[in-house]
């Protein structure tokens, strides 16, 4: 209890020392936490496996390749084949997977080894202790049972020892990744598919009844705004969603034009604009919010502003990002022509094109 | 007057068949048309939106396209065009290059694709198209790509805007071998972002709510298109691991050549399996991880390298801190109540002493 008494009094005569010392004391937890966090150890060099088929299921051939990093007396290489890479977490053995008939056809650089130990996803290679060089080394397993399935990522975690059992202290490590990848995509079940119509009016969320190809202004003069819409439509079940784009040219006629307007803008009678948005307008009064369940799918900025108005040929106009129901965007066109317009024709073909995203 | 008559009977006569042959004729002029009109109306198109394949050196591979005429009233006819494309920005949204002199990409798979340049469709009808893809001996290793694109031929109009839909599909080829393969990390770290935004922030430091999701740049500068895959860990100030993502690359996206793309990935994530179309799809969203309020160390392994190149490797650590507005208020309210105590303790001592002084004089 004195000391306590005394301690407290210390920091009334003392505060500023005090306030250093803990100060310094959180900077050097601080400190230490940091570097203890990020210490890393020695990894092999230019890594790599090639398996001679990567179809999921196949019974093939691999060839590990590495670079002993560190000169060392090395007695084995320890090969782990695991569905992560992560040497501190428990190795899972990749669904289908089986190396436990693999035998070593071929070896180069560090050489000597035999198989020492092997079960359904791990070999040990053996040989006596030797030291390693900076040479490239390979290794080719014959007879490797792939992993099933289409893109599935597995890993071989490898380490050296000075054993020549794969025990104890590890001299370098490092972990490849290969992938099941057929060379001709193996259908398991439907093939994604992408759903998409443009029409002036789309009255089925299957794109099967639509209306129109084409919509019109009807015959242009300076004191009005003239406008229309036209509809498009798209879903996808495929994971990476979609993008629509649009493109073309403002409406000419022959080598007259009546310019785009190239940043949102609103609608002013009597300027020469032609543009579009995918928004629900009030001025004009045109145009609707998307509807439909596809609700990830959605028109992108600038095109999303109401009362405003662009076309840049490539623009991105909506996208989802991930599976998407039907979804319908409803497409503005306003034209407003100057006094001095020269009189003509004036068409122009717009394309939107819709992407999958990757 | 008979003769008159009989005359006018017969001018009568020729009239009619000149009114029948007029009247079959516009007939048949409005059916063509109508024919020339149907032609042009609006099309639906189904088609598989990607398609991923790995041929070899010398070697060539032989597929499919499927496309479908979703109009069920009128027959179509679509122009199969290829076109590059890059990325755009730092999401998985391509960029068609659809400029008239655009160049070839390095990456284009224009001369090594074969496909036929139109096809005919009936009304609702299905077809695959046979297309192939020949890498010559000694292409480097690498990804090659392009787009697919179906324009539907194009209607006519007067004082109009013609609207055209063309659906289209990417198609990545690797080549396997010995290919320059090169991400550098540009970023890692928490990661905000509203639904239906194309882009969030990163951040460190969460008050108002946990964070839900993490994200790194990699900027691939090398000529492989890439989809890295690895391990997340994320543990406590005290070294304890409190959350595992086990696929930092959940929907196996890629970073294209020369794109700095960004991945993202769920600390906590719940799937759902979406049937759509016949299919079944995975779809992953995040879900509260249900992190205490504190100091976390996410870290992260990822790896790369197409089937015979290297593996490359690729290793980063983030700190991210929550903090609660809760939290920072019990803080406050503990660091009150001590510094209180601590000032209630020192009056009294000064009390004490004071008495003593009193007591000595």
């Amino acid at each position: 209890m004195l000391q306590k008494i005394e301690w407290l009094r210390a920091l009334k005569t003392k505060p500023k020392r005090t306030a250093i010392v803990v100060m310094v004391g959180v900077i050097a937890f601080g400190l230490v936490w940091s570097v203890t966090q990020q210490a890393d150890a020695v990894r092999f060099q230019n890594r790599g496996m090639y398996i001679n088929s990567a179809r999921g299921g196949d019974t093939t051939y691999y060839v590990i390749s590495l670079q002993y990093t560190t000169p060392a007396n090395v007695g084995s290489l320890r090969l782990e084949f695991c569905d992560n890479p992560i040497p501190s977490l428990p190795c899972n053995i990749p669904p289908g997977l089986d190396v436990s008939s693999g035998t070593l056809a071929a070896q180069s650089g560090e050489t000597g080894f035999s198989i020492g130990e092997q079960t359904q996803n791990l070999i040990v290679l053996t040989r006596p202790p030797s030291m390693t060089g900076p040479a490239l080394s390979s290794y080719r397993f014959d007879n490797m049972h792939n992993p099933d399935g289409t893109h599935q990522d597995f890993y071989v975690r490898m380490t050296s020892h000075a054993s020549t059992d794969g025990s104890g202290p590890l001299i370098d490590y490092g972990s490849v990744t290969a992938t099941t990848t057929p060379e001709i995509e193996l259908t398991t079940q439907v093939p994604p598919i992408l759903i998409f119509c443009v029409a002036q009016q789309i009255n089925d969320d299957d794109c099967t009844d639509m209306q129109g190809n084409f919509v019109n202004f009807g015959e242009l003069t300076p004191n009005q705004t003239f406008y229309t819409s036209s509809e498009i439509q798209a879903r996808t079940n495929a994971q990476y969603g979609y993008s629509i784009a649009v493109t073309g040219t403002t409406m000419t006629s022959g080598v007259r034009a009546i310019p785009a307007i190239t940043t949102p803008t609103e609608s002013f009678q009597g300027v020469g604009q032609f543009g579009l948005n995918l928004a629900d307008n009030n001025s004009p009064d045109i145009g609707a919010n998307p509807t439909g369940p596809g609700i990830n799918g959605n028109v992108v900025a600038p095109y999303n502003e109401s009362n405003k108005f662009l076309f840049n040929s490539g623009d991105i106009v909506a996208t989802s990002d991930n599976v998407t129901r039907t979804r319908k965007y409803t497409a503005s066109y306003i034209v407003n022509v100057p006094a001095d317009q020269p009189p003509g024709v004036y068409s122009t073909t717009i394309t939107y094109t819709c992407l999958a995203g990757f | 007057m008979y003769n008159t008559a009989s005359v006018n009977n017969q001018k009568w006569r020729d009239m009619k068949k000149l009114l029948q042959s007029v009247t079959v004729l516009s007939l048949f002029v409005a059916a063509v048309f109508v024919g020339s009109h149907t032609n042009a109306q609006s099309t639906g198109l189904g088609v598989n939106p990607r398609k991923d394949l790995t041929v070899y050196p010398g070697k060539s591979v032989s597929d499919q396209l499927y496309i479908s005429n979703l109009n069920k009233n009128v027959a179509t006819k679509v122009n199969l065009n290829v076109v590059d494309f890059k990325s755009n920005g730092e999401t998985g949204t391509p960029a068609l290059q659809l400029q008239e002199n655009a160049p070839q990409t390095p990456w284009s798979l224009k001369p090594f694709i074969t496909l036929p340049k139109t096809i005919e469709l009936g009304p609702g009808e299905s077809k695959y198209i046979p297309f192939s893809i020949r890498i010559p001996e000694g292409q480097g290793a690498g990804s090659y790509y392009s787009a697919i694109k179906y324009d539907p031929q194009p209607g006519e109009g007067s004082d109009t805007v013609v609207i055209s839909g063309a659906p289209s599909q990417l198609v990545f080829v690797t080549v396997p071998g010995k290919a320059t393969e090169l991400m550098n990390l540009k970023k890692f770290g928490g990661y905000d972002i509203k639904d239906n935004q194309e882009n969030g922030s990163f951040k460190s430091l969460y008050i108002g709510s946990q964070p839900q999701k993490l994200a790194y740049l990699l900027q691939n500068a090398g000529n492989v298109a890439e989809s890295p895959s690895g391990s997340i860990q994320i543990k406590n100030i005290f070294g304890k691991q409190v959350k595992f993502i086990k696929n930092a690359n959940p929907k196996e996206n890629l970073a294209l050549i020369d794109q700095t793309r960004r991945f993202e990935v769920c600390i906590e994530s719940e799937t759902k399996e979406v049937k759509q179309d016949g299919r079944t799809t995975k779809v992953e969203s995040c879900k509260n991880p249900g992190l205490l309020p504190g100091i976390y160390r996410a870290h992260m392994s990822l790896f790369y390298g197409i089937n015979g190149s290297n593996t490359q490797e690729i290793n980063a650590t983030t700190t991210i801190w929550y903090l609660p507005l809760w939290f920072i208020g019990v803080i406050l309210v503990v660091l009150a109540a001590l510094a209180f105590a601590i000032y209630k303790i020192r009056a009294k001592l000064v009390g004490t002493k004071t008495h003593k002084r009193k007591g000595k004089k």
